[in-house]
């Protein structure tokens, strides 16, 4: 086969990324620029701020890729750019650098839905995935379960109806005074804890359709930390975060394999930045073993946005021709 | 030498192609409902076809860098950082008020471009012939110093000058003027009010001036020229 290389580029939300990916399986670059530490501050991303940042890093990212990868623009065989869903101002700013390479070099351009460039992060470790397969997305921004039926063809069974997973994980650790992003600061407590300690709700869990809903829990957790308070008794945080952690991996873990049942599909491919929660990973992998399914996930620096997944997703879909023209917009959801 | 002049710094997508300092091709699109970002390289791409230039004919980009709109500018700096890279040619930013008081710079008295930027504020600046800098690149002065604020503030501060002056600009239609103010009627002129100049005509002129004095921009450091800090950052500076 003949080698195809892509460059792929993520600017959908605070991370600025290009990557190198050379078959749609093997990365040769991908450089991500976390803005975490400038968001911090304000306990979530400012998007002028996120915007601005991303048009400072640009082109010292895509340099870096390509000196790393150890090629040329001109070496790539297309463009592959995340244009929705995700902030507008920041998607603008990757897609206008991309289809402005794209027509200089007179290369395809790809545009990338970032959800899909989660679940093709898969392809680039586990070349026995195959469609169809149910794919559960998770991070900050998206909780989504699909129904993968072919490359580029999709069904979304269903997403949340209020907080994505993250959201929460961010919301009650911003609420506990414990830091942004919230995940792994929750996912390193939880170890410590009884996850059994308190029962939180879990709404939706048993409902007939694919939906989420996490709101409600957020807002047990924040009523019962409120109410720990109020009785002057002192919180066990390793315990709350152990049965937080574990009423949003149940209803995660749940959703998934009914999904997985109800369509007939034998494999399940996790993404998103929640999927580097070692607590999902394993409890997914041990309640699917039990029902013959099989489930894949990216490694864990491949779960958080990258340009890599998005360089694979690109290759897949310039394969099938299913490029884009210059007149491609951004979409925000 | 063949420049591209980009503007996007208000609602108006404004493309020129001079070679040699005169004008061979433009494109000016004013639509709130077609954003930029869909239409600059189609608009490019079909200015190119009609007067049968290649990409690999221009030999460098000029583009405006603010103020104006936030989104306007990246998307304008995004595309010609891209072009510029991509095609090994030189980049040069050139400020939106600079561009538009050289294209007035024969009136006789103050030049005094504005942008609206959101609500009744203005970005702005005061600019002075310069018998002086005749020769010089630019052959304006500027008395005032880009800047952003309510009419009524750009008003006093013209008047103090006691000078006749020539606005124009992007937005001026929504500028209320006191005209039973006899002072103001009389020294404060519209030259276009409603006519939104474009401005990539003089951004390409500023541009191949600067290339060819070897002063093009590093592309690695040049940055809209924001004026304001985003909301986020007044808000945690002000706490």
């Amino acid at each position: 086969m003949k080698e195809k290389l892509i460059l792929g580029i993520e600017t959908s939300c605070d991370e600025t990324s290009v990557a190198i990916v050379k078959n749609g399986k093997e990365i040769l670059s991908n450089i991500v620029a976390s803005q975490i530490n400038i968001h911090r501050e304000y306990g979530g991303v400012v998007p002028e701020i996120a915007s601005r940042k991303h048009m400072e890093s640009f082109l010292f990212i895509l340099k870096e890729a390509l000196d790393k990868a150890g090629i040329s623009l001109e070496d790539t065989n297309g463009i592959a750019v995340v244009n929705g869903p995700g902030l507008k101002g920041s998607l603008l700013v990757g897609l206008s650098f991309a289809k402005a390479i794209a027509f200089a070099l007179n290369k395809p351009i790809i545009g990338v839905n970032h959800i899909e460039g989660h679940i093709y992060a898969n392809f680039l470790e586990h070349s026995n995935l195959k469609t169809p397969f149910i794919s559960l997305i998770v991070s900050g921004g998206h909780t989504s379960l699909i129904l993968v039926t072919d490359i580029g063809r999709y069904q979304v069974l269903g997403n949340t109806r209020d907080d994505a997973a993250g959201e929460v994980l961010d919301k009650i650790s911003n609420f506990l005074g414990l830091g942004y992003p919230g995940g792994p600061i929750i996912e390193k407590l939880a170890v410590k804890g009884n996850q059994n300690a308190i029962n939180f709700p879990r709404p939706l869990m048993k409902s007939p359709n694919f939906e989420f809903s996490f709101s409600g829990l957020k807002t047990a957790v924040i009523y019962f930390i409120k109410e720990q308070k109020n009785k002057n008794v002192s919180l066990n945080l390793d315990d709350l975060c152990a049965s937080f952690q574990q009423a949003v991996v149940d209803i995660l873990v749940y959703k998934t394999i009914s999904a997985a049942v109800k369509y007939n599909v034998r494999q399940i491919a996790l993404g998103g930045g929640v999927a580097a929660n070692q607590k999902l990973r394993d409890e997914l992998k041990e309640k699917a073993f039990k029902k013959d399914l099989e489930v894949f996930s990216p490694p864990k620096e491949l779960c958080t946005d990258n340009a890599g997944m998005i360089g694979a997703a690109g290759y897949y879909k310039l394969m099938r021709g299913m490029v884009d023209s210059y007149d491609l917009e951004v979409y925000t959801e | 030498m063949v420049i591209l002049g980009i503007d996007t710094s208000t609602d108006i997508l404004d493309l020129a192609i001079i070679r040699n300092g005169s004008l061979i091709a433009g494109y000016t699109i004013h639509q709130k409902d077609i954003t930029h970002s869909a239409l600059i390289i189609p608009a490019l791409k079909n200015t190119l076809d009609i007067v049968k230039l290649d990409l690999k004919n221009i030999e460098g980009i000029a583009v405006a860098i603010g103020p104006g709109s936030f989104t306007g500018l990246r998307i304008g700096l995004a595309t010609a950082l891209g072009l510029c890279f991509s095609l090994k040619i030189p980049i040069v930013g050139v400020n939106t008020l600079d561009a538009y008081a050289l294209q007035w710079k024969e009136f006789p008295g103050l030049l005094c471009p504005l942008i609206k930027a959101r609500k009744d504020e203005y970005y702005f600046a005061l600019f002075r012939k310069d018998r002086a800098e005749e020769k010089a690149q630019h052959h304006l002065a500027k008395i005032e110093d880009y800047q952003c604020c309510p009419w009524i503030n750009i008003q006093e501060k013209l008047l103090k000058y006691g000078e006749h002056v020539y606005m124009f600009g992007y937005g001026l239609e929504d500028i209320v003027v006191d005209e039973k103010n006899e002072t103001i009627r009389n020294h404060i002129h519209f030259v276009d009010r409603g006519q939104n100049p474009p401005g990539a005509v003089p951004i390409a002129s500023l541009g191949e001036r600067k290339i060819l004095n070897g002063r093009p921009d590093d592309m690695f450091t040049l940055s809209p020229f924001y004026l304001h800090r985003s909301a986020a950052e007044l808000k945690k500076r002000s706490r």
